[in-house]
């Protein structure tokens, strides 16, 4: 149908008037729904989707012509409306409804419920906040950009002092006391 | 059925029910005058009324009547029968397991009405004499339509579509205490009885 649509706008325009009558007399059905005048935006052309035999076009391709006017007679429809009792029996199978999920579990952590093959969301909620405070200082630390040392990173918190295997290392200070989930070392 | 209140009490059982404070602002010095000229938010809807009901009190030899909390959220920005799905899933659950469920469903309407549940429980224990949250169950979920809108869908080469911009209601009854154990299901021996019990129950009619 597309390739028949290619004609230029004033073409069409010509078809239209000639074609619509045949078509209001329901010799093709109309594809796309918002036929209705109140609805309609004034500007927009309603062109349907497929033209009927157009003489214009036959010089564009003869040969597409009678193929898409066969084809549009194997277009699947439905023949019957489909009642609600069988919209209903479809709608509510067993199948289509929400399963129970049997797999949440309590957090022994901080209580909250949690999936079982899932990390809890309110302890990596915890987790990230503190870890985007960590990247803060990391950022105010290096500037800018490209600036990453090539060694180890090490977070000490209120109190603690670089032990000596955090000899090499960059040291993060974290003005907090040291999170019961966060162990040293 | 004003015998159990006495004439005093039943013209301060109007008033309060009339609720003069709040009209202070249309009219201030006679709050029965202006039943009628106080602005009302627009339509107090029938789920809303049922929590008004007040029984009569109960009798010493009664079992204990169950607290029913009803509550509702209307127009949610979401498909009638995409939410029934949820509403049918805690259909009988405790409030609890149905909020483990809805907090880890993926779907938009389980977040809307785990606030509504939250706040069901909320107003149970607080208003509604409930002295465990844990202690109810649902009764009745279901869900309405609410007001559609129509606007237009552009399809391509200037033609359109019709599409409702659908919003739905949300109506959930919390009732105290644990859920029904389920309706085991019927086997085939016990619809065979039944079916045979119909059909002796009928009998000839218009006739003597």
């Amino acid at each position: 149908a597309l390739g028949l649509l290619r004609s230029p706008l004033p073409r069409l325009r010509a078809l239209l008037q000639r074609g619509w009558g045949r078509l209001e007399r329901g010799l093709l059905p109309g594809v796309f729904g918002g036929q209705s005048p109140p609805w309609g935006p004034a500007l927009a052309v309603q062109a349907p989707a497929f033209l009927p035999e157009a003489v214009s076009d036959a010089s564009e391709c003869s040969a597409e012509a009678p193929g898409l006017l066969e084809s549009i007679l194997w277009m699947a429809v439905p023949k019957k409306r489909r009642t609600i009792e069988v919209n209903r029996c479809r709608r509510r199978h067993p199948n289509k409804l929400i399963k129970e999920k049997r797999n949440i579990d309590v957090c022994p952590e901080c209580g909250n419920l949690k999936q079982k093959h899932v990390l809890c969301g309110y302890c990596y909620a915890k987790v990230r906040a503190e870890t985007e405070q960590i990247r803060m200082e990391i950022r105010k630390k290096e500037g800018g950009p490209f600036n990453s040392p090539t060694v180890e990173t090490v977070v000490l918190y209120d109190g603690e002092k670089p032990t000596e295997k955090d000899e090499g290392k960059r040291i993060i200070e974290r003005a907090r006391k040291r999170p019961s989930w966060f162990t040293q070392n | 059925h004003c015998s159990f209140l006495s004439g005093a009490a039943w013209a301060r059982g109007l008033l309060s029910w009339a609720r003069p404070e709040r009209w202070f602002a249309s009219c201030s010095l006679f709050p029965l005058s202006c039943i009628h000229t106080s602005t009302s938010l627009q339509k107090i809807g029938k789920w809303e009324k049922k929590n008004m009901v007040v029984y009569p009190p109960q009798l010493p030899g009664e079992p204990r009547r169950p607290a029913e909390i009803y509550h509702c959220r209307r127009e949610i920005k979401y498909s009638k029968d995409k939410m029934w799905y949820l509403a049918k899933l805690i259909k009988g659950m405790t409030i609890d397991q149905a909020l483990a469920q809805l907090e880890f469903s993926d779907k938009k309407g389980a977040k809307v009405i785990k606030e509504v549940l939250l706040e069901a429980q909320d107003l149970a224990v607080r208003k509604h004499n409930v002295e465990f949250k844990s202690n109810l169950h649902i009764a009745q979920s279901l869900t309405g339509r609410g007001r559609y809108v129509k606007r237009i869908r552009y399809h391509a080469r200037g033609r359109f579509g019709i599409m409702n911009i659908s919003r739905c209601h949300y109506f959930v009854k919390l009732v105290e205490g644990p859920p029904p154990p389920p309706e085991p299901p019927k086997s085939g021996l016990d619809q065979a009885k039944e079916y045979v019990q119909q059909l002796r129950n009928r009998t000839l009619v218009h006739t003597l």
